[in-house]
C-alpha cells in the first residue's frame, strides 16, 4: 500500500512538473482561512505567497502549526479583513461563521466550506481535493492524501482489519464522549481500538452513562482536550469518584486536543498517537 | 371628571416649561448619534483615513474602501440605530403601559420567542440552506408570542396578567431553546445557536437592513401612537378609562408595535438585552416624568447606546469580536440590580 502510494506520488510529481511551469505566469489565487480547521488545509496546500491570512486561533493552543502560522497575518473573521486583503478564496467551516458565510456570498470571493460533519478519511480526502483544486494546487493535494493513506496503511493492519483491539471509551473534560458517526470513532478504529460507546449502540457526541461503564468497563480510556480545558468544568467531571477510580485502574491515553479540533488532515496525527499508546499499553498484537 | 379637568392644565404647564429643554434634549441626542455614526463608520477591522471613509460613503475613491464602507459598515450602523431605537421606545411604552419600572420587551417573552424561532432553523439546518429561513422564523416566533398576548389583552386582562403571561411565554421559549441545544447532535450547531443568541450586528448586509427596517419602522410608529394614552395611564387604569382612553386599543398598539420592532431586530441580529430597560429610566428625570415626552428621547438614546456599544465591541481587538448583546447586558444587568434595590426601598 505504502509502495503504491509512493509510486502514485512519483507519477503525480512528474505530471505536475510541466503543468506547474505552464501556470507560472498566472499567479495562483490568494486565499484566507477563517477557522483553525481551515487554517490547516490552507497551510498544508497553499504556497506561502497565496496565504493572505490565517484565523486568530492559528497561533493558539489548539494549533498543531503555531510556529509556522506565526509567519502569516492573522484575521479575526471579519468580512472587512478579507475584502481589504483582496482575498479570492475564503476557506471556512460549515458551522460557526453563519453571518460571514452569508455576507461573503455577495462579494467576488469564492468560498470553500469544510463540513464539520465530516467523519471518514475518505471525506477528509475529498475536502483536501476540493480545497487543493480551488487553490490550484492539485498535485500537493494528491500528495497530502497519498501521505495520509500511506500512514494509515502502516498502522498494524491485522489489528485494525480484524477489529480485535482493546475497547476504549473517549472522554472530553466535560464528560462528553463519541459514539458511532463521529470522526473520533473513525480515529479510534483506525488506531486499532474498538469504541465501546459505539459498540453499545450510541451515535453522535453524547456520553456513555457512568452506570454503563460500571457494567461494561472499557479496557482503557482515551481523553482529549483535558490540556486546554477550563479548569472549572474540567474538575467537575474528571473528579467524579467513578471516573478517578476507572482512570486509576485502566490505562488513560491522552490525545492532544489540537489533533482533532475537526476532521482534517491532522486526524492522522491523532490516529498515530493512539496507535502508539495502544502498543505501549496493550502490546502490538493484542486480541 | 374633575381629575381630568385638573390634569389637563397641569400637563399643559408641564409641556410648556419642558418644551425647550425637551427640544434641546432631543437635539443633543441627535448630535450624539451624528458623532457616534461618524466614529462607527471609521472604526472597523481594517483602518482607513477618515477622508477616505467619507469619500467612500459618497462613492468616491478606492473600490475596496467603497465596498467596505457602504456594504459592511453602513448596514452595521443602520442596524445598530434601528435596534437601539426600537428597543428604547418599546421599553418606554411598555413601562408606561404596564406602569411597571421593570417592564421591557424581554419581559413579555417576545425576544425569547423570536430567538427560539431562529434557533429552530439552526437546529434543522434550514438557516444554511435558505438564507431567509432564520429571520422569517424569528418573526414567526415573535408573532406567536404577540398573538397570545394580544388575545389576553383583547379579553381585557389586567396588566399584571399580561406581564405574568409574558414571563410564562418567555420561560417556555427559553426552555424549548435549551431543549433544541440539548438534543442537537452536532456540537458546532450548538455553538452557532449560542453565538447567535448573544446578539451582534457583525457582517450584516443591506439585505438585512431591508428585511428589518420595515418591521422596526411600523412597530415604532404603532408605539408612538400610544403617547397620549400613556399620560392618562400615569393616573391609573380606571382614571385613564374615565378619561376616554381605550385600554384595549392601547395595549394592542403597544404589544403589536413591540413585537414588530423586536421581531424585526432579533431576526437579523439575535438577542440584545437591557437597552429597553435602561434607557427610559435614564431619561425619565430629564423629561419631568411625563410619559409622552419620554418616547422620542428614548428612541434616540436607545439608538445612541446600541451604536456606542457596537463601537466598543469593535474597539476590543482581541480574538473573536465581543457580541453586542453581551456588552449591552454588561451595562444593563448591574443597572437592573440597582433598580430592584431602589424600587424595594421606595416600597418599604
Amino acid at each position: 500500500m505504502a509502495r503504491r502510494a509512493a509510486f502514485c506520488l512519483a507519477v503525480l510529481a512528474f505530471l505536475a512538473g510541466p503543468s506547474a511551469s505552464a501556470h507560472a505566469e498566472t499567479p495562483k489565487p490568494r486565499a484566507a482561512s477563517a477557522s483553525i480547521c481551515a487554517d490547516k488545509y490552507l497551510l498544508a496546500l497553499a504556497d506561502p505567497e497565496q496565504i493572505a491570512s490565517l484565523s486568530w486561533q492559528a497561533t493558539g493552543p489548539l494549533s498543531t502549526f503555531a510556529e509556522e502560522a506565526a509567519a502569516y497575518p492573522s484575521n479575526r473573521g471579519g468580512a472587512e479583513e478579507f475584502l481589504d486583503a483582496n482575498v479570492e478564496i475564503l476557506i471556512l467551516n460549515s458551522h460557526g461563521s453563519m453571518e460571514l458565510r452569508r455576507i461573503m456570498g455577495q462579494f467576488d470571493v469564492e468560498m470553500v466550506v469544510i463540513a464539520t460533519t465530516t467523519i471518514t478519511f475518505d471525506e477528509i480526502a475529498q475536502s483536501v481535493r476540493d480545497v487543493a483544486a480551488k487553490l490550484d494546487q492539485t498535485a500537493r493535494g494528491e500528495a497530502l492524501i497519498a501521505d495520509m493513506q500511506a500512514r494509515l496503511a502502516r498502522i498494524d493492519p491485522q489489528v485494525v482489519e480484524e477489529d480485535a483491539g482493546p475497547s476504549v471509551t473517549y472522554f472530553r473534560p466535560e464528560g462528553g464522549g463519541a459514539g458511532a458517526g463521529t470522526f473520533v470513532d473513525t480515529a479510534l478504529r483506525h488506531a486499532g481500538f474498538r469504541n465501546l460507546q459505539a459498540d453499545l449502540g450510541n451515535t453522535g457526541w453524547g456520553r456513555v452513562p457512568l452506570e454503563q461503564l460500571v457494567l461494561t468497563p472499557p479496557d482503557g480510556l482515551v481523553t482529549s482536550f483535558f490540556d486546554t480545558a477550563y479548569k472549572g468544568v474540567n474538575a467537575r467531571f474528571s473528579s467524579h469518584s467513578l471516573f478517578t477510580r476507572l482512570s486509576a485502574e485502566k490505562p488513560v491515553m491522552p490525545v492532544p486536543g489540537r489533533y482533532w479540533t475537526c476532521a482534517g488532515p491532522m486526524l492522522i496525527d491523532a490516529v498515530e498517537s493512539l496507535a502508539a499508546q495502544r502498543r505501549e499499553h496493550f502490546g502490538g498484537g493484542h486480541d | 371628571m374633575t381629575e381630568a379637568a385638573t390634569a389637563a392644565p397641569r400637563r399643559a404647564a408641564h409641556t410648556v416649561s419642558h418644551r425647550i429643554s425637551w427640544l434641546s434634549l432631543n437635539l443633543a441626542l441627535l448630535a450624539l448619534i451624528g458623532v457616534l455614526a461618524c466614529v462607527s463608520l471609521t472604526i472597523g477591522y481594517v483602518t482607513y483615513p477618515v477622508t477616505d471613509v467619507v469619500a467612500a460613503l459618497f462613492g468616491l475613491g478606492d473600490d475596496k474602501v467603497i465596498t467596505i464602507v457602504r456594504e459592511l459598515r453602513l448596514p452595521r450602523l443602520l442596524l445598530a440605530l434601528a435596534i437601539g431605537g426600537g428597543l428604547g421606545v418599546s421599553g418606554a411604552v411598555l413601562q408606561g403601559l404596564l406602569r411597571n419600572p421593570l417592564a421591557e420587551p424581554g419581559i413579555l417573552g417576545i425576544s425569547s420567542s423570536a430567538s427560539f424561532g431562529a434557533v429552530i432553523t439552526i437546529y434543522f439546518g434550514l438557516s444554511a440552506t435558505f438564507v431567509y429561513a432564520l429571520p422569517m422564523a424569528a418573526m414567526a416566533g415573535a408573532a406567536t408570542a404577540t398573538t397570545v398576548l394580544y388575545f389576553l389583552s383583547a379579553r381585557n386582562a389586567s396588566t399584571l396578567t399580561i406581564i405574568l403571561a409574558g414571563v410564562a411565554i418567555g420561560g417556555l421559549a427559553i426552555s424549548l431553546t435549551s431543549l433544541a441545544m440539548n438534543l442537537s447532535p452536532n456540537p458546532w450547531a450548538i455553538n452557532e445557536m449560542i453565538f447567535w443568541m448573544l446578539g451582534s450586528v457583525k457582517d450584516r448586509s443591506m439585505h438585512d437592513v431591508a428585511l428589518a427596517a420595515p418591521f422596526v419602522l411600523a412597530g415604532v410608529i404603532l408605539l408612538l401612537l400610544t403617547s397620549r394614552a400613556l399620560d392618562a395611564l400615569t393616573l391609573g387604569e380606571d382614571a385613564a378609562r374615565s378619561l376616554g382612553v381605550d385600554l384595549k386599543r392601547v395595549r394592542a398598539l403597544a404589544i403589536i408595535g413591540t413585537s414588530l420592532a423586536i421581531g424585526g431586530t432579533v431576526a437579523v441580529s439575535g438577542g440584545i438585552g437591557f437597552v429597553g430597560l435602561v434607557v427610559p429610566h435614564l431619561l425619565r428625570p430629564l423629561v419631568g416624568h411625563v410619559a409622552s415626552l419620554l418616547l422620542l428621547p428614548s428612541l434616540l438614546a436607545g439608538a445612541a447606546l446600541v451604536l456606542a456599544a457596537d463601537i466598543a465591541a469593535r474597539l476590543i481587538r482581541v480574538g473573536v469580536e465581543i457580541h453586542l448583546g453581551v456588552l449591552t447586558s454588561l451595562i444593563g444587568a448591574p443597572f437592573f440590580f440597582y433598580l430592584i434595590l431602589r424600587t424595594r426601598q421606595r416600597v418599604e
